[in-house]
């Protein structure tokens, strides 16, 4: 408990020192506002724009389009690789295109989603559940036959039907693996949303990124970045509890 | 002796590898043929390679005989085996407490009764494992768990026991241990036991009768009775009749 404490106090003394050299490099220099204005003009931009309910409407736009494509990328990543994991033809089969999808930058389909699915919402939930997909794919497969022999011997043993040994034995086992991926998902979905945004729509913190460039906003830049990390890390924490809560009984939650 | 439950007629088998063209058979098991009554303990022993654990496979139905026929004839119910096994490995599921991964079969069954849980309970007490309930198989040590492993083996009350090296894991000490938790469990219970070792002095201390199996290919060799008399304790290991049997076998292993 102390250890912790003491490691957040000098977390933010780090945060402390870097807007203290920002500060003082932007007064040194006397670098215009328009390069690179002070830390604090950052916190008023933020106000004015919670002010102005512009941040909350660009967050939740954002936020809604990550909810929708990550879960739903998810669910059939997960759905794939239990199929994938129990049909070793088809993956054998369907390795080369899925290395290729894999490997290749998903995010550079971004402007052609955009032209198919247009500046709307949907364009960017194809694109996050893309993303998404992979990552937790892979993982599911890994972690379904990952499953020991022994185990299935065990439910022959105790005449488990199907379902049951896919409920009780497969999926439980593929859960430390299948969080992996839905941690890797939910960081790769939060890129996602903004570059979508970013190759056209009509609102969120994309949208707001491309506003921000076109009237060299460094302002109004920089405050996104900020906000666009902090919901980053604000997820990756809510992914990373959901982890431990339902990984409690695995080694790598042992403390 | 009394009735015969478990009878072993012939019983065959060979795995098969390589290519289609090019098939290589091997011979696991040459016509085994042999009889487990009611209440006996029965190990089967023999070195690595010579079948044992194939055969108790076979005789639960994990593995398919090439010929020859295994009749069990307690038939259990319709929804549980006639039998428990306990594997080498405790086979514990890593996400249930010690207690709930004893209940595991009654889960896989759909149906538990209280007088289910109570059984449990008590066989809890009997493999030493009181005040271990809760505890999640990671915070068990190798021998605890695979007490845990036998408990869940025998929580559907099954008349047969197949217990496949059950200790083959654990040191020697724990082992001894074990041997003896396994022991109480019987006298109290006096299930019928088919028992997998290559331990001669585990085969001598636990059975009522010793199968020994040789290898290439896989046979029984000879059966030799125990005449150690029950119930049996650390200070049996001591007399001449225990080392008689342990000598016996060996010259047969050899």
């Amino acid at each position: 408990m102390k250890k912790g404490f003491r490691n957040y106090l000098l977390s933010g003394l780090v945060f402390i020192a870097i807007l203290v050299i920002w500060k003082v490099a932007v007064m040194v220099l006397k670098t215009p506002t328009h390069i690179l204005p002070p830390p604090e003009a950052i916190l008023f931009r933020f106000i004015k724009l919670i002010e102005t309910s512009v941040l909350q409407k660009s967050v939740l736009a954002t936020f809604e389009e990550i909810l929708y494509g990550f879960s739903s990328g998810a669910a059939l990543g997960i759905l794939f690789g239990y199929i994938l994991a129990k049909l070793p033809v088809l993956e054998k089969a369907l390795s080369p295109y899925i290395l290729i999808m894999q490997t290749a930058p998903k995010i550079s389909l971004a402007p052609l989603f955009v032209l198919w699915f247009g500046l709307g919402i949907l364009s960017k939930v194809v694109l996050i559940a893309l993303v998404t997909l992979f990552p937790v794919m892979i993982n599911m497969i890994l972690g379904v036959r990952s499953t020991e022999k022994n185990y299935y011997d065990l439910m022959k043993v105790l005449k488990a039907k199907g379902w049951q040994v896919m409920v009780k034995l497969e999926l439980m086992n593929a859960l430390p693996y299948l969080m992996t991926g839905l941690r890797v998902g939910l960081v790769l979905s939060i890129t996602a949303a903004v570059i979508g945004e970013m190759m056209g729509s009509k609102a969120g913190l994309g949208f707001l990124l491309i506003l921000g460039n076109e009237m060299y906003d460094i302002t109004l830049l920089l405050t996104v970045i900020v906000v666009i990390s902090l919901l980053s890390f604000f997820l990756d924490i809510a992914m990373k509890k959901l982890q431990e809560k339902l990984l409690f009984w695995h080694e790598s939650t042992v403390r | 002796m009394s009735e015969i439950i478990v009878d072993v007629k012939n019983v065959r088998k060979i795995f098969t590898s390589g290519t289609k063209k090019e098939r290589k058979e091997f011979s696991a098991l040459e016509a085994v043929s042999f009889t487990v009554s009611k209440g006996e303990f029965v190990s089967l022993l023999g070195p690595s390679g010579c079948g044992k654990s194939t055969l108790l496979k076979i005789i639960s139905g994990l593995l398919p005989a090439s010929s020859g026929v295994v009749s069990i004839s307690e038939t259990g119910t319709k929804k549980a085996p006639p039998f428990g096994f306990v594997f080498q490995d405790s086979v514990l599921l890593p996400w249930r407490t010690a207690f709930d991964n004893a209940l595991f079969p009654f889960e896989i069954m759909g149906s538990k009764e209280k007088a289910d849980e109570a059984r449990v309970k008590e066989l809890f007490g009997l493999a030493k494992l009181n005040g271990f309930e809760s505890s999640y198989p990671r915070q068990l040590s190798g021998g605890m768990k695979q007490r845990v492993s036998i408990v869940r083996a025998l929580s559907y009350n099954p008349p047969i026991l197949l217990m496949d090296e059950p200790f083959g894991a654990l040191d020697a000490i724990t082992r001894d241990n074990l041997n003896n938790v396994l022991l109480e469990i019987w006298e109290s219970t006096r299930k019928t036991v088919l028992f997998v070792t290559h331990s001669i002095s585990e085969a001598v201390y636990l059975s009522d009768r010793i199968i020994v199996m040789g290898t290439k290919p896989g046979r029984v060799i000879k059966e030799v009775p125990v005449n150690l008399p029950r119930p049996r304790n650390e200070d049996v290991k001591l007399t001449p009749e225990f080392y008689a049997s342990v000598k016996e076998l060996r010259e047969l292993l050899k």
